[in-house]
């Protein structure tokens, strides 16, 4: 499990006046995942997400527990919003129906929603790949992955153009590895 | 070799930099690099079927231009096609037609933000996705029929204005 299935269930949660303290409201949350967010953000997500999975896995939380759980959740939405946005949700959707048959290979993705240089809407598409998918040097092919991000990238366009997005996907990879090296080099 | 070729070389040579650990700069100019191969790939195709002498030929390459290249292209990756260009390129234009016109304007996307956008911080592995998808484009443009790619070339020369 991964992003998508993180930002449902705190969704859901968010639905759920009653049995938002749960440690489900945060499941799913892979450490490869939020790649492409600001590192200082990314680092409040997580420790907003432990804090508040911290407390909702106690049994009986105290009334400054359950003060602290909802506070560190709604700052969970708050980083989400770029990602809750209907245009955001309609396009993560689109993309997961397609990424969700690979993701034995490709465990998790991340996009931006923003412009080119021509000021064209476009998505900015990253899939984390494991690492033992990619061969170190660069002429050598791994056969299995280069036709499986084709058939990714074009299931994620024709999944595109039936749902009628116009925002062009740049699609791009990253390795599993290349994602922590990012997140080191951002915390260093 | 061609310069295409030798731009394709030259940006898998920039990610093998430093025992495989490439500097930023390596890997945008490697992006940078991926990106002019397909450009003049096409040109070099271009030319070639249009004129025969190298000079006359080095004179037209100036003539393309890369907002030109890329509103044919656009055109071109749009289902259905625009009627306007069914009367070149017939009402099926082949997915290998697709796919060089698909990748240009991405390669193109990337080679802006790897050569002027230094927020970004890109990876080797990223890099190596570009030539990966460079790589397929050639394969591909060599299965299009002539029929085909030479009033796409055409096309790419003159630009989208052109089509009345």
């Amino acid at each position: 499990m991964a992003m998508p299935e993180f930002i449902n269930h705190v969704q859901n949660a968010a639905k759920n006046p009653t049995g938002w303290l749960n440690p489900t409201a945060v499941a799913d949350l892979l450490e490869s995942d939020f790649h492409t967010m600001r590192p200082g953000q990314r680092e409040r997500l997580f420790q907003a997400v432990e804090r508040f999975r911290a407390i909702a896995e106690t049994a009986s939380p105290h009334p400054e527990q359950v003060i602290e759980a909802r506070a560190a959740f709604d700052l969970i939405l708050e980083i989400l919003q770029p990602y809750l946005t209907p245009e955001s949700e309609k396009i993560r959707e689109t993309i997961a129906k397609a990424w969700r048959k690979e993701r034995d290979w490709i465990p998790t993705f991340d996009y931006v929603l923003g412009n080119n240089w021509l000021d064209q809407p476009v998505v900015w598409l990253w899939f984390v790949l494991k690492d033992d998918v990619l061969p170190e040097d660069i002429d050598t092919k791994n056969p299995t992955t280069r036709e499986g991000l084709r058939r990714v990238q074009a299931a994620i366009r024709k999944e595109f153009e039936d749902a009628g997005i116009e925002r062009r996907p740049n699609m791009s990879i990253r390795s599993e590895s290349e994602v922590k090296e990012l997140q080191a080099r951002a915390t260093a | 070799m061609s310069l295409a070729d030798e731009l394709l070389d030259t940006a898998k040579y920039l990610l093998r930099r430093n025992k495989n650990k490439p500097t930023q700069a390596d890997i945008r100019r490697s992006i940078s690099s991926a990106y002019y191969a397909l450009f003049h790939h096409l040109i070099e195709a271009g030319t070639g079927h249009l004129v025969v002498d190298l000079a006359q030929q080095q004179a037209l390459a100036r003539a393309f231009s890369h907002t030109n290249m890329r509103e044919v292209c656009e055109l071109v990756t749009k289902q259905p096609l625009p009627p306007i260009l069914v009367p070149l390129l017939g009402s099926s234009v082949p997915d290998e037609l697709r796919q060089v016109a698909d990748k240009f304007v991405a390669l193109q996307d990337w080679r802006h933000n790897a050569d002027y956008n230094v927020s970004l911080i890109f990876t080797r592995n990223e890099g190596r996705e570009r030539i990966d998808d460079l790589e397929d484009v050639f394969a591909a443009w060599k299965l299009i029929p002539t029929a085909i790619a030479n009033p796409f070339l055409i096309l790419l020369l003159l630009g989208k204005r052109s089509l009345r």
